[in-house]
């Protein structure tokens, strides 16, 4: 109990202020004024699809691009949720998984549905999606960082998750190729390998409580 | 944790957070004591105890900013202890020992692989093994008693103590899906 006092002491010695967290509301919605803002930016400089006007009243595409802005936005808002220490929220933490399932699903059933299937290259894809990525990732990192994540891998999975789905969604605005098993291998797959290294990211990024040294 | 009480530690972190170092130590003493008691029902071993409560009082401090007092302390604080309990049980590998066994019981070796089972698994494990079970585990392996040592304690016999022991372990491999390994 002496050490626990000696710590005690050693933490309340030279105590300075600190500037709270913003609630996790507050914190998204500043997030995804500064996302839209970046993906706005990234359709002008890669231009809009000549036949986006007709592919918005196709059911399929219409809802493929909801449910990836839909990922986008619950991804980030778990993040944000998750990044500060507090109750668990199960529902919302599964959301992002459901979305993610669903756009799955919606492929696989065009996949299963199509007269023929072309595929067809997407290294343009893979950049785009990247590219638009970049700065809502470097965003939400930059607000987590001054956060306190528990479960930092989670975090970094969802934070890279939610820049990607961003980074998918901008893409559908401009890839003319609709095909199920282009739209499987070069939108979604880098969007969960994407996912996928953000649990690796996230473990490294976010060490708040570092291990003290102790005398 | 009383209402009045998280709402008075509340505002003592709230203090802290803007510089108060008397808030602040009131604070960190009061829930130090609240942690001992959260940590004495997960951790039987007095110095572990005293270690994890050191870590989650440094994460706490760490993570002050990150109190928003409008919200609840008591989800806020757990959560940090949680997480460095498990923190602990994780880089604790080994959570039972070799027990050592009488001429008729075929000695078993109890390593838990912590980075396979989750430590809330592990806890419920031992918390549903019978009373007797669970007594003589804990001395055994958290207060690092010997078998003579804890016969004594209870006034039992030590092959009664071994046998005990040794059904909580199985008992334990057992929930937990874990294959005996039997030496002959």
């Amino acid at each position: 109990m002496m050490k626990t006092n000696n710590l005690i002491n050693e933490l309340t010695r030279n105590l300075q202020p600190v500037k709270k967290v913003s609630d996790p509301k507050i914190s998204f919605l500043k997030w995804l004024s500064i996302s839209f803002l970046c993906l706005g930016v990234g359709l002008l400089f890669f231009g809009v699809r000549d036949d986006l006007q007709n592919a918005i009243y196709r059911l399929e595409f219409s809802i493929q691009l909801l449910d990836t802005i839909a990922l986008a936005l619950l991804s980030a808002f778990s993040a944000f949720l998750l990044s500060i220490p507090d109750k668990k929220h199960p529902i919302i933490e599964t959301l992002p998984l459901m979305s993610g399932l669903l756009w799955l699903t919606l492929i696989i059933f065009a996949l299963i549905n199509a007269e023929t299937i072309r595929g067809g290259l997407g290294l343009n894809c893979l950049k785009e999606i990247v590219i638009l990525a970049v700065f809502p990732a470097a965003a939400l990192f930059s607000i987590i960082m001054h956060a306190a994540p528990l479960n930092k891998s989670k975090v970094g999975l969802l934070v890279l998750l939610s820049a990607a789905g961003l980074g998918a969604f901008g893409t559908q605005l401009i890839c003319v190729n609709d095909d199920p098993l282009h739209v499987l291998l070069w939108h979604f797959t880098p969007v969960v390998g994407i996912g996928l290294i953000g649990m690796f990211v996230g473990s490294i990024l976010f060490r708040w409580d570092a291990v003290r040294k102790r005398n | 944790m009383k209402a009045d009480q998280e709402q008075r530690l509340g505002f003592l972190l709230e203090r802290a957070q803007a510089g108060d170092n008397v808030a602040y130590e009131k604070f960190l003493l009061e829930t130090s004591a609240e942690l001992r008691r959260f940590f004495s029902s997960r951790l039987v071993n007095g110095e572990q105890r005293e270690d994890v409560l050191q870590e989650t009082l440094f994460a706490i401090h760490k993570a002050r900013h990150t109190y928003l007092p409008e919200r609840p302390l008591s989800p806020w604080l757990y959560s940090i202890a949680k997480y460095k309990l498990t923190d602990f049980f994780r880089k604790n590998m080994v959570l039972l020992g070799r027990e050592l066994s009488v001429e008729e019981i075929p000695e078993f070796a109890l390593e838990l692989d912590m980075s396979s089972h989750k430590i809330d698994d592990v806890e419920a494990a031992y918390a549903r093994l019978p009373t007797k079970q669970k007594k003589i585990i804990g001395l055994l392996k958290f207060e690092n008693l010997s078998v003579k040592e804890v016969a004594a304690k209870l006034g039992i016999s030590e092959s009664a103590v071994k046998i005990t022991a040794w059904r909580g372990y199985k008992e334990i491999r057992r929930t937990l899906g874990i294959k005996d390994d039997e030496n002959k």
